[in-house]
């Protein structure tokens, strides 16, 4: 392979060419440009001048006779060589630094192809592309000859149309419907050109070319299409290629329109299809009489059902039968599985009207080609391209849709880089009230489901175990019956046969030594992401009482993640925060789920495990038990909850260093709780003023010293007034959320300064 | 135009800006390039993709050489990358890439475009590329002979437009550029 080396000595030397040698150049090049032939040294240099001018970061001015000499050779030559390397030179040069550089459009028809590249590379406006589309039109009226120059004119339009459809005018398009629909619908049926037959030749004993024939060899049943095959192809047959590949962004850009009004809606793209149906049951007969974009619709659809009949010749019915049967043919034919994703949208655009059960289309592409296909990276594509475009009408058309979630996430589990950004807009419409608890799970467990498919395609691959021993345990567990349960839950295609497994330890186990392998590696660093964006938008579908279970999921999972490296502690870092945000938005949810969390923060363990989840639950139950949030929170619930986060406090201190966060959080919370029932005041004043005293053995740094007995410093002062202490650590929620402007009472000071400020006349 | 990236400006890519480093040393030849300085962005995606995708594959690069185009392009991984809104361009995009050893060729489509016609246009140009222009072996034809991408993607994608091409069509267009080729 070109090593780097080469090819920075090559562009370095174009770099570093002197000014004064440059100009030598130029010089040569002119004068031999200037001559009548052109041999290979004119390419040489030409090919030369070309990477002088390409590898230069700024654009380069040529003399001006050069580029003029340069100009006319690109517009006049016809050798394709000339032509191609002067347009290239030509265009290093854009954009045209003043009046004499710009090249006017002179009526140059043919305009070759090459010329008409470097016209479109320097239109600076719409007005520009106007003035280039003319000109193009104008030539396809006329009958120019040559092959390149008027061949290109479409895909030089589907270009122009691309950035400014507004350049085309109302005439421009309907002259040009009309030669599409010629173009696409009359060709010529006959073998273009002549057969080659030695050249000596000429006259009646040449070949005469026969018709077109189909794919199969029988000769042409229809019109003329791109399925079409012959030696060779006439100029119209060629348009009428150039003309079926320009024709669905044609149509998109223009045809978007229903009864003939202009309606240039972004959302009128799915009604494209739809006024192609409904023409097509209206009229065929008559399609004469249809003004020029109608009769073009007319003859695309027709067209389209010629390909799809070339395609299968047993198929020959119209519209849905058709797409219909065709669906039938190919839904079990997994190389045609892209295929599936166009007749999917029609069914979607289309079912409710025709009234037809969609489901067997749905099951197929939402359950059977993601999981068997997973790993095919451009039907991955196609489908969440196919999901994001049609979100809304999924979830009101395709009720079913969430119900295929399991499946869907292993297009995720396979290639989560490429496909992360996709999942992130897709996964809130998988949010519902009745997936979210399954759905949290699932996406816990995204890094066993891409060990899962790992095994499962080498398990395709290699059926027998390898000899000698080699072989992965985890293959092995997979392959074993005793586990089957396992694997087969997580590689469920539906959902509704429960949330989660027993056995999940077990098949973390298993699962070991695919912490290593860099595609699970790779989902493991997708799923905090997703975390995010699922508890953002669980809160939006769900009540009180699923919020609850989502709690405890939580509380469970923590410690039941597969053992990659900072995937737990990424984990717990956003169970942390939403678990914050969860208890902020609902504040009651702390009463309810009290037993769990307490039991949760009353298993000193947990602090080693996960401290920065353990002390998001102490604050929790510090700030939220209270009365005040709900009125279920009863004295002996806060004397419990206080027992509890005591004994924590008194045995972490007592042995081993706890980190002083733990420490400074159970203070906090100790003192929040006995805030609120004062017999325990005394409890944990007792407790502080020994900090006071210093018996901090236990602390590390000294750092550390200072930050807690600091903060026991704080909170005995604060506990001396017990009134005060109370309104501090438990604030009504007027303090915690203020009115400002909209409270009388806080905007009395604000008023009577401003009137102050405003009489004031010193 | 301002920001506009023109499919059809074949400037390929032979500018040293173009030309960037990817991971361990490959180099990207985009096919569709826009203004140079709007290439980074995508490229740099396209070169995050690659390399994670042949990490997460596990695959062993097999080193082919000169004449061996054909088991090089079946030894290449490919894929498709989203490239959402203002990476570098203003709509959405898909980058198609295939990895042929240490290069990857790029094709970027836009969303109203057929992927699968997409695919095989990216396949059988940069067969071509590899064959013509001897991109296994260690010359520099590549540079030298830019005008042979130019007229390979005039024929092949003719100003960014991808061709509904039967075997027939692609053979009549192959046809022409062996006899230009071989100038």
């Amino acid at each position: 392979i070109l090593s780097q080396g080469t090819v920075f000595l090559i562009i370095k030397v174009s770099w570093e060419i002197g000014e004064e040698e440059l100009q030598k150049f130029y010089c040569r090049i002119t004068k031999q440009l200037m001559g009548k032939e052109h041999g290979h040294d004119v390419i040489d240099s030409l090919q030369r001048l070309h990477l002088i001018m390409a590898s230069t970061k700024y654009t380069r001015r040529l003399p001006v006779e050069l580029h003029q000499r340069l100009l006319s050779l690109c517009v006049s030559s016809s050798v394709e060589q000339l032509t191609v390397l002067t347009s290239a030179v030509l265009r290093e040069t854009l954009p045209p630094s003043g009046p004499g550089q710009i090249y006017t459009l002179h009526d140059h028809s043919p305009l070759p192809s090459h010329t008409a590249a470097l016209m479109l590379s320097q239109a600076g406006s719409k007005e520009d592309l106007s003035a280039l589309s003319s000109l193009l039109l104008r030539s396809l009226e006329g009958r120019p000859a040559g092959i390149l120059s008027h061949l290109h004119t479409l895909p030089l339009l589907n270009t122009i149309i691309t950035y400014c459809p507004e350049s085309l005018t109302e005439d421009h398009v309907t002259l040009l419907s009309k030669r599409l629909v010629d173009w696409l619908r009359y060709a010529s049926v006959q073998q273009g050109g002549v057969a080659s037959s030695g050249g000596f030749f000429t006259g009646p004993r040449i070949r005469q070319p026969g018709p077109v024939v189909e794919l199969d060899g029988c000769v042409c049943g229809d019109f003329f299409t791109v399925l079409c095959v012959s030696q060779a192809f006439s100029d119209d047959q060629w348009m009428n290629l150039y003309s079926f590949s320009l024709l669905r962004h044609w149509l998109i850009t223009y045809h978007n329109v229903t009864d003939g009004n202009n309606s240039t809606d972004a959302d009128d793209r799915s009604e494209v299809d739809g006024s192609v149906v409904s023409m097509v049951s209206a009229t065929s007969s008559s399609s004469r009489l249809l003004p020029p974009k109608e009769r073009l619709r007319e003859k695309s659809f027709q067209y389209c059902q010629r390909l799809i009949e070339q395609s299968d010749r047993r198929c020959v019915y119209r519209a849905f039968p058709c797409v219909k049967s065709l669906f039938g043919r190919l839904n079990s034919d997994l190389s045609c599985s892209r295929v599936l994703l166009p007749i999917a949208q029609f069914y979607l655009n289309h079912g409710e009207t025709a009234a037809v059960d969609s489901e067997c289309v749905w099951r197929c592409v939402f359950g059977v080609l993601p999981a068997e296909c997973f790993n095919d990276p451009y039907l991955a594509h196609e489908t969440l391209s196919f999901i994001r475009a049609n979100q809304l009408q999924l979830h009101s058309s395709v009720p079913l849709y969430t119900h295929y979630f399991p499946s869907l996430l292993k297009f995720l589990a396979w290639d989560s880089p490429g496909l992360v950004s996709d999942y992130v807009d897709v996964l809130p419409s998988l949010v519902t009230a009745g997936t979210a608890v399954e759905l949290l799970h699932s996406l816990l467990d995204l890094p066993c489901l891409t060990a899962a498919l790992t095994l499962q395609l080498r398990s395709a691959c290699f059926p027998v175990s390898e000899p000698g021993g080699r072989g992965l345990s985890s293959l092995e567990a997979f392959r074993s019956p005793a586990h089957r349960g396992l694997f087969l839950f997580l590689l469920r295609g539906e959902a509704g046969s429960g949330d989660t497994m027993d056995r999940l330890s077990v098949l973390h186990d298993l699962l070991m030594e695919a912490a290593d392998w860099s595609r699970v590696i790779q989902s493991a660093q997708s799923v905090p992401v997703l975390l995010h964006v699922y508890f953002n938008t669980v809160t939006t579908v769900s009540d009180e009482r699923l919020l609850a279970q989502l709690v405890l999921v939580l509380l469970e999972r923590s410690s039941l993640l597969l053992n990659i490296p900072k995937y737990t502690a990424e984990i717990h870092r956003v169970f942390s925060h939403h678990l914050l945000k969860l208890c902020k938005l609902h504040p009651s949810l702390v009463v309810d789920q009290s037993r769990e969390l307490l039991e949760f923060a009353g298993t000193t363990t947990n602090i080693h495990s996960k401290e920065d989840l353990y002390t998001h639950v102490v604050w929790v139950l510090g700030e939220y038990l209270s009365v005040s949030f709900d009125s279920r929170c009863s004295v002996d619930l806060v004397t419990s909850c206080f027992e509890a986060l005591e004994a924590v406090l008194f045995e972490i201190t007592s042995s081993g260093s706890p980190s002083p966060r733990v420490v400074t959080s159970l203070l906090s919370a100790l003192a929040k709780l006995a805030s609120r029932s004062h017999d325990l005041i005394p409890r944990v004043s007792l407790f502080l003023s020994k900090l006071r005293s210093g018996a901090v053995s236990w602390c590390g740094s000294e750092e550390d010293v200072v930050a807690v007995v600091t903060r026991g410093e704080e909170l005995w002062s604060l506990l001396k007034l017990p009134s005060v202490a109370l309104s501090v650590l438990t604030p009504p929620s007027l303090a915690t959320s203020p009115r400002w402007h909209r409270d009388a009472n806080a905007t009395l000071p604000p008023r009577l300064r401003t009137l102050t400020g405003l009489t004031d006349t010193r | 135009m301002p920001g506009v990236a023109s499919r059809q400006i074949t400037t390929l890519s032979l500018s040293t800006l173009s030309l960037s480093l990817l991971h361990p040393s490959l180099y990207s030849i985009p096919l569709s390039t826009p203004s140079l300085s709007l290439l980074h962005p995508s490229l740099r995606q396209v070169r995050s993709a690659v390399t994670l995708s042949r990490e997460a594959s596990g695959r062993v690069l097999v080193e082919t050489v000169l004449g061996e185009e054909l088991v090089a392009l079946q030894e290449a991984d490919s894929g498709v990358q989203r490239l959402g809104r203002g990476e570098p361009w203003a709509g959405e995009r898909s980058a198609l890439w295939l990895g042929v050893q240490s290069l990857a060729f790029t094709l970027v489509t836009e969303p109203h475009e057929n992927l699968l016609l997409a695919e095989g246009t990216l396949k059988n140009i940069t067969r071509h590329c590899l064959e013509h222009l001897r991109m296994l072996g260690m010359g520099s034809e590549v540079l030298l002979k830019s005008d042979r991408i130019d007229v390979l993607l005039h024929r092949l994608l003719p100003h960014g437009q991808l061709l509904f091409l039967n075997h027939r069509f692609t053979q009549s267009l192959e046809k022409e550029l062996a006899n230009y080729m071989a100038q």
